[in-house]
């Protein structure tokens, strides 16, 4: 595994569009992070306008929530990491490197493998920044600090890997599927924005919570907010167990078609 | 069989309705250098991907040292195949050490080999600004990544100048000189010719014709004769009783001799009997002629 690690780093490291792909989405996602509060705001700014209530200001950043809350909006950039990883597995199929990394001695499986650790890494490398994002805005931003609080809820960063990861998992599967980097790209798009919503909207919401982009939605559920409870409008405050199995499943089932379409195809 | 480097049994492939390869054997022993040798499209790039795992096979088999083929194997082989294959972006060191570690061998040799094909010079450049003749010669270098056992070439020297053509052919022949074993698909005759001491002859996915080269060469040997008096000539070789066939070319005859008669005992009966020779040479039956004939049969 340490070699295969080794082999792909070389890919990546020296590879330019890979560093700028992976700045834009840090420098994308540490801005969500960082203006989300203020953007919200404006929200409950104009609704205090138009409600006769006191609304109270959104406290997005303070211990506990801040890990669900950015864990929640992060989500919706899972697109960016699945492209890198479409770009990179079809990338070898352009170069035709995987014909030439198999025939020295690589095997099928561990091309595979390789790319599942990328995808891997790359999750962890996008929950790290959740992290440090999380870790920075509480500590400036939690009126009564405790330490203990600042551990609660830390279940959203793993539900956060895993939606990214599975995600990426979906992509890698694409990429593998169908070997060309721009068909590859539109097709997932065209997965995660038209296909899958149009299921969900069409199939009862008991079947449709099976699908695979929408059980990495549903892992992590909209945060509440006081403006929330105030309508009385309750969210899942916790990770939502049945789909981490169900994510868990996807992930294992993209890896496993891979595995098929890799082990019977010529390159 | 401690010598059997590679074993291949009924190996077939279709691609679609085309079938690439019909019912394919071959054995290699250690130290051949083996030609495989057939027009383009005739199946040597698909026997190549077969043996190395990146083309899968409708049924047959391969061994590889004896044993059924895993991954692990093809670190002990070396293999260029078809065209040069890296990562554009990333210099000709990078490349090498991303090989080195897939065959889980040191840095070590990667200079000594860069010098060895002409490339030290531009080892830093980046793979896609090479030419073709560098991108092939990075492609000899990385196929000798961590001492193979056997090297497999795919038409090594296609789409280079004569020099480097030259110049690659010393390669394997030096490379073939230390006992690795050499496989080699070529369309080009006389490449096969010069470098290797075994050739199958493939076409159309068949195999028509496997055995060591000089056997195949030395098959029909024809004689050119020419004296002064032809006549006498011609009369004399008639009624000695060793010669096959005789034929007049322009001002020599062309005699095939029956198999054991070399020219040295032609020469000698017909001084015996008066007649000086003005030439003598010994012509081959070209692995060229004997391949077209092949063809031709397949073909009917
Ligand atoms: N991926 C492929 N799909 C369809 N046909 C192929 C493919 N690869 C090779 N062929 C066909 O199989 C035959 C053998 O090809 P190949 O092994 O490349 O021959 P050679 O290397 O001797 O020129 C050719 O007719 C070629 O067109
Ligand atoms: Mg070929």
């Amino acid at each position: 595994m340490l070699r295969l690690i080794k082999i792909d780093f070389k890919k990546y490291a020296y590879n330019r569009t890979f560093w700028i792909l992976l700045l834009t989405y840090f420098i994308l996602i540490v801005s969500v992070f960082f203006f989300a509060e203020k953007f919200l705001n404006l929200f409950v700014a104009d609704a205090k306008t138009n409600v006769p209530l006191p609304v109270p200001d959104f406290s997005f950043y303070s211990f506990p929530y801040v890990w669900h809350n950015l864990a929640f909006f992060g989500g919706f950039f899972k697109i960016l990491t699945g492209l890198i990883v479409v770009i990179f597995v079809t990338n070898e199929y352009s170069y035709k490197t995987i014909r030439q990394n198999v025939m020295n001695g690589m095997g099928r499986g561990e091309f595979l493998l390789s790319k599942v650790i990328f995808a891997g890494l790359l999750s962890i490398s996008a929950a790290l920044v959740l992290v440090i994002s999380g870790l920075i805005l509480g500590l400036v931003n939690t009126p009564e600090l405790r330490f203990s609080l600042i551990f609660t809820n830390i279940g959203f960063i793993a539900a956060y890997f895993l939606e990214l990861f599975s995600f990426s998992l979906l992509a890698m599967l694409i990429g593998f599927l169908l070997r060309q980097s721009g068909l590859s790209i539109v097709m997932l798009a065209i997965y995660f924005y038209i296909a899958e919503p149009i299921l969900v909207r069409l199939l009862p919401d008991k079947v449709s919570s099976f699908l695979p982009v929408e059980s990495m939605a549903n892992l992590i559920d909209f945060p509440n907010s006081e403006l929330m409870k105030m309508f009385n409008v309750n969210f899942n405050e916790f990770v939502s167990l049945p789909d981490v199995f169900i994510c868990s499943f996807w992930s294992v089932f993209f890896v496993g078609m891979a595995y098929l379409l890799l082990r019977n195809r010529d390159f | 069989m401690k010598n059997q480097v590679l074993e291949i049994r009924n190996l077939r492939k279709s691609y679609g309705s085309l079938l690439a390869l019909d019912d394919f054997s071959l054995q290699v022993n250690k130290g051949e250098v083996f030609g495989i040798l057939g027009p383009n499209g005739s199946g040597k790039t698909t026997t190549l991907g077969i043996l190395l795992d990146i083309i899968k096979p409708d049924s047959g088999q391969y061994a590889w040292f004896g044993a059924r083929p895993f991954s692990n194997q093809r670190a002990r082989i070396g293999a260029l195949l078809e065209q040069p294959l890296f990562y554009p972006y990333l210099s000709a060191v990078k490349n090498l050490e991303i090989i080195a570690d897939i065959k889980n061998v040191a840095y070590g040799e990667i200079d000594e080999l860069l010098e060895k094909v002409g490339l030290t010079g531009r080892k830093h450049s980046k793979f896609k600004t090479y030419s073709l003749g560098m991108k092939q010669r990075l492609a000899i270098a990385a196929s000798l990544i961590g001492k193979p056992e056997v090297l497999i070439l795919d038409e090594p020297t296609n789409g280079l100048d004569p020099r480097s053509i030259a110049e690659i052919r010393e390669l394997i022949i030096d490379i073939a000189s230390r006992g690795i074993t050499v496989l080699l698909a070529s369309h080009l005759l006389d490449e096969v010719q010069k470098i290797c001491s075994h050739v199958a002859i493939l076409d159309r996915g068949k195999l028509l014709h496997t055995g060591r080269v000089d056997e195949v060469l030395n098959s029909s040997p024809m004689l050119e004769l020419q004296a002064d008096d032809m006549r006498a000539l011609h009369l004399a070789l008639q009624h000695s009783g060793v010669v096959d066939e005789i034929v007049s070319e322009g001002p020599i005859w062309l005699v095939r001799m029956n198999k054991e008669t070399g020219p040295a005992e032609v020469n000698k009966m017909l001084t015996q009997q008066g007649i000086y020779l003005t030439h003598l040479a010994q012509r081959h039956k070209s692995l060229e002629k004997h391949f077209l004939e092949l063809v031709a049969e397949n073909h009917a």
